[in-house]
């Protein structure tokens, strides 16, 4: 067979699996899913930011899925670990869920979006954009930009350390779209670490 | 009111094929057997490996 087909078919039965864990477990806050073929059968990494709701009760839950998964998606003896995220407030979907639901509940978008934004930053984060579009005080669309600290828009710094997400939220009024991008504390490439002065020179 | 006719069943064609994902017949992308339509293509075109909309 055509190896170009073959790794199109693998991706998208990665994303069939990943379009279905997102549905079964918006409400255990779902971030993604890695998946490993071993000689026992396929394993798959959930990371989620409430394991808790995906297991389920006595493992009701991950049963489920572990059976869903095998009779229509035709995984071979399914292995589920679910792990929590460490640091959700610097994983970009998370808190693009956290502000989807709080608007939701009613919360005032500004607020919301500027709670997220300082904790993403007291998390530690170098930098962080947040942007929210849709009808937020009149009939008429527009987006609002909350920034804070340094974010890489271009080139590899953008690729490799900036976590995006965008989520999408149906509320009265209509579709409102919210984009989280972070900037994680790690070593830009433009920074300049300098080393200490020995003394014995 | 009349009886329910089921759908024909179409063997090739426009109709035979549809969207994996969305169920339209129109906008078939069907280069390595995909078979997912123009939009969805780009909702998930991440998520299948392919780079272009990142």
């Amino acid at each position: 067979m055509d190896i170009k087909k073959l790794f199109v078919k693998e991706g998208v039965k990665y994303m069939e699996i990943n379009e279905f864990l997102k549905r079964k477990l918006s409400r255990a806050g779902y971030v993604n899913v890695e998946m490993m073929r071993t000689p026992i059968g396929t394993r798959l990494v959930i990371y989620a930011e409430r394991p808790a709701l995906v297991i389920g009760r006595k493992g009701a839950t991950i049963r489920e899925i572990a059976r869903i998964l095998e009779q229509e998606f035709g995984l071979e003896n399914p292995q589920i670990d679910v792990i929590p995220i460490e640091k959700p407030e610097l994983n970009a979907k998370v808190m693009a869920y956290r502000i989807a639901r709080a608007l939701v509940r009613g919360v005032k978008f500004r607020r919301a979006a500027f709670i997220a934004l300082r904790r993403i930053m007291a998390a530690g984060a170098r930098g962080a954009e947040i942007v929210i579009s849709g009808k937020l005080t009149s009939e008429r669309a527009r987006f609002e930009k909350y920034r804070a600290g340094i974010i890489a828009k271009s080139g590899e710094p953008k690729e490799k350390l900036v976590d995006e997400a965008t989520v999408e939220v149906l509320l009265k009024p209509g579709m409102y779209g919210i984009k989280v991008k972070i900037m994680p504390p790690l070593r830009r490439p433009d920074e300049i670490i300098l080393k200490p002065v020995s003394e014995s020179t | 009111m009349g009886k329910i006719k089921p759908p024909k069943v179409r063997k090739f064609g426009k109709g035979a094929r549809r969207c994996i994902r969305c169920g339209t017949h129109e906008a078939l992308i069907r280069m390595y057997n995909l078979n997912i339509c123009r939009r969805c293509f780009r909702e998930v075109a991440e998520d299948i490996g392919f780079k272009k909309y990142m």
